[in-house]
């Protein structure tokens, strides 16, 4: 980084005195934007490695977990009749009749609530940008969580989409890096478009690197 | 890019050539040194006994069944073993005669099977290092089991079982000795660069540490001369020998006496056939011999504590001893080498560019004698639950006991370029108020154990947690102010631990991701954890996962960490 502006004096010099036209063209094209680079890089002093902001994930997210989360629902009321019933004719006592019931419909109505409210609740707390220094992933609603990998670090990326995510275009982008306990880090919600593409831009910043 | 890499090969193994190995040459006569490229080869043929063994060791049940069947002149049992014996045996030697491996176009190709054929084909620069481990019945023949491994997973990713040491050698020089700047980019450091004005001329005889030279055993056999010969190679240079007094000494500092016992225990009620009917231990007291003098009774009780705890230190030396007996660090070229073992021999290779983190421990007792052990990590291997013979010494035990004013310089060796100065680093405390919440975490549990101990013990129980809560809370407090950790001009630097102290570094190049955890409660007192994640972490046993940091502090810490392990220097701001 030191030697680049000793380089693009040397380059523009050594156009000047014998290379034909276009090659002197191209060779002052990226001494400027060589030049720009430092400048812009020096007149910030030092860089903010948050440049970029957080973005949410994809606003489709939430119907699509909301869909996941009712499907969830109608099967545990389905269940949870289903078993009323079944007590009801086999003449259960009364105390434990009411205890089963009550429990059963405390979990309904939470598995209700997670499917209303719980998925934009969720989605208010993911956040990802693509910034100076790699991936960063912000999650968590009561645990918070915020992880990132540098360019370089990223092993490779996988896009997957269920069914329910293809429903609404959505899907899930997986980084792997060699490390150990985060070995894997996951985005759910990635419009698919957009992970496709941050799938290859990281496998290209990563192809410049080795890791390991 | 093969092309070049070829031809710089070739040059390299031109100048080695020079030197001539007169292992490989007596024992291989057929190789040709020259060859980059390694032709399909079979194991050694004595691979079919020890597959044998093997095979007979993992089938010990129908064996003694089918010994017990001939004894008594029952058939049957000798059929029931034959039939689970016969078709092991028969796959042992299909194995022998299928297993077949070479070096082709820079990917060491293992094949192997009969039916089910597979092909393992590992990239020659993927390979972190090549393992031996040599048993007693391995040194006789002069054979190793052989494993590559490489950063993936838990386990080695191909294991040659067994090899004459001089196809060792060979496959370790043509996987080892490629040209080191096509991977320059890779790790990209000038740290990693200076290598070469570091190495230093002398000390290729005379070993360095003046502290272990003294007492170093002369080289007791010829069988291990002939040994350490295949290792060297032209540039080697020795960094460390330790005597069977300086392992002695770490036996005794170390607890390791304690896990034997729990061994030895378990090998105990697994064997012995008593065991099996449960002793009675209520019938415990007419053992004991009955002593009316009460001063006898107590000084018997004293002298077979201190005789068990005597045993203990000395199955402690004796572990050091079987393991590292005549350990020697070798440094040549780029690759750091290990050779130690009194029974089961073990050589490891470690690339120096593959380690991932040093990690310095010391407890109590080796404190008050002057030493550490010195632990890495590198990519290849990870998991703590299977310490095998190699990963033992290679990565447990790197160094297992050096006098602790030696550590510095080891570490200059083991990284050029990294200043080993725990007292010089900028230390980073945990949060002020860390003291406090540990010790309220402290004063909880400690009253959880007044009902647990009502329950056993009735009213006079809760004094239990009365007991405990000075002690828990000490502990506590004193846990807060240990933890430290610092962000140096290499890396991460972190230090924890009461009595046993533990500074590990991890260097910025090789840092994974970093990550920031807020629970509930860490909002409650505005601190956060901030972790850093390496390459198969584990076997140092001091991952960097540092709680109770202020959350402002550790949000910058984080900040600056991953500007400098994404190779922005632009962004790293000084700490604070």
């Amino acid at each position: 980084m030191h030697q680049s502006p000793d380089d693009s004096e040397s380059s523009e010099k050594l156009s000047n005195e014998k290379l034909p036209n276009e090659a002197l063209q191209l060779f002052t094209v990226a001494a400027k934007t060589e030049g720009n680079r430092l400048a812009s890089e020096s007149d910030a002093g030092e860089v903010d490695p948050t440049s970029v902001d957080f973005q949410p994930i994809d606003p489709r997210f939430i119907p699509a977990e909301r869909l996941a989360a009712l499907i969830l629902l109608i099967v545990a009321v389905v269940g949870s009749l289903i078993a009323c019933g079944a007590m009801l004719l086999t003449g259960t006592e009364r105390v434990w009749m009411i205890l089963a019931a009550s429990g059963l419909f405390v979990l309904c109505l939470s598995l209700a609530w997670k499917t209303v409210f719980w998925p934009e609740i969720e989605y208010r707390h993911v956040h990802w940008r693509l910034g100076k220094v790699g991936l960063e992933i912000r999650r968590g609603v009561f645990w918070k969580h915020q992880i990132a990998i540098p360019w370089a670090r990223a092993q490779h990326a996988d896009v997957s989409q269920g069914p329910m995510q293809r429903i609404f275009e959505i899907s899930s982008l997986t980084i792997h890096t060699a490390g150990t306990k985060n070995s894997s880090v996951t985005i759910d919600g990635l419009n698919y478009q957009r992970a496709i593409e941050l799938r290859d831009e990281i496998i290209r910043q990563r192809k410049e690197h080795d890791v390991v | 890019m093969s092309s070049e890499f070829n031809d710089v090969r070739q040059d390299d193994q031109s100048k080695s050539g020079t030197e001539e190995n007169p292992y490989v040459s007596i024992t291989n006569a057929t190789h040709e040194a020259e060859s980059e490229s390694i032709q399909d080869r079979r194991l050694h043929p004595i691979s079919l006994m020890f597959s044998l063994i093997g095979q007979i060791k993992s089938n010990v049940i129908p064996t003694i069944f089918g010994l017990l069947g001939a004894a008594n002149g029952n058939s049957f049992y000798i059929i029931l073993a034959c039939v689970f014996l016969i078709p092991s045996v028969a796959l042992s030697i299909v194995r022998y005669f299928t297993v077949r491996y070479r070096i082709f176009n820079g990917d060491l190709v293992v094949n192997e099977g009969l039916i089910f054929r597979r092909t393992r084909t590992v990239p020659v620069e993927r390979i972190q290092n090549i393992d031996l481990v040599q048993g007693v019945l391995h040194r006789i023949f002069k054979v190793a089991e052989v494993r590559v491994e490489t950063a993936s997973g838990t386990k080695p990713e191909a294991v040659l079982s067994v090899l004459s040491l001089g196809q060792v050698e060979l496959l370790r020089r043509s996987v080892f000795r490629r040209p080191t700047d096509g991977e320059g980019a890779a790790v990209g450091t000038a740290t990693n660069m200076n290598a070469g004005g570091f190495a230093r001329e002398d000390a290729n005889e005379a070993c360095c540490e003046t502290h272990f030279a003294p007492d170093a055993p002369a080289d007791p056999s010829p069988d291990r001369a002939a040994f350490t010969q295949v290792q060297s190679s032209p540039v080697s240079q020795c960094l460390l020998k330790i005597s069977t007094g300086s392992l002695a000494k770490a036996g005794f500092a170390s607890d390791r006496g304690l896990i034997m016992v729990g061994v030895l225990l378990g090998v105990f009620f697994q064997f012995d056939s008593r065991a099996q009917q449960d002793y009675d231990f209520r019938f415990l007291s007419q053992w004991i011999p009955t002593i009316s003098n009460p001063f006898v009774t107590a000084a018997i009780a004293i002298g077979v504590c201190l005789l068990g705890f005597l045993l203990l230190r000395v199955l402690g030396v004796g572990w050091y001893v079987m393991r590292f007996f005549g350990y020697q660090l070798r440094l040549s070229g780029e690759d750091f080498k290990i050779s130690c073992g009194l029974l089961t021999k073990v050589s490891a290779t470690v690339p120096r560019k593959r380690i991932q983190f040093i990690s310095v421990h010391s407890n109590l007792v080796s404190r008050w004698l002057g030493l550490s052990s010195i632990r890495i990590e590198t990519a290849g291997g990870a998991g703590t639950e299977n310490e095998n013979a190699t990963a033992t010494v290679s990565r447990r035990w790197f160094i297992p006991v050096i006098a602790s004013a030696d550590v510095a310089e080891m570490i200059g060796h083991l990284r050029p370029g990294v200043r080993w100065q725990p007292e010089g680093y900028h230390w980073q405390h945990l949060s002020d108020k860390s003291g406090t919440r540990m010790a309220r975490i402290a004063a909880v549990t400690s009253s959880l154990l007044a009902p647990l101990g009502y329950a056993f013990f009735g009213i006079w129980g809760c004094s239990v947690s009365l007991i405990a809560l000075p002690i828990l809370v000490v502990y506590a407090i004193k846990k807060s102010r240990s933890v430290k950790f610092s962000r140096t001009s290499f890396g991460v630097a972190y230090r924890s631990g009461i009595l046993t102290r533990k500074i590990s570094l991890t260097f910025f190049e090789k840092i994974q991701s970093a990550a920031i955890t807020q629970t509930p409660w860490d909002r409650r007192w505005q601190m956060a954890t901030l972790s850093v994640d390496t390459a198969a972490a584990g076997p140092a046993d001091h991952a960097i996962e540092i709680k109770y940091l202020d959350a402002e502090v550790a949000r910058r810490q984080y900040d600056q960490i991953l500007a400098a392990s994404a190779g922005e220097p632009a962004l790293i701001k000084p700490a604070i």
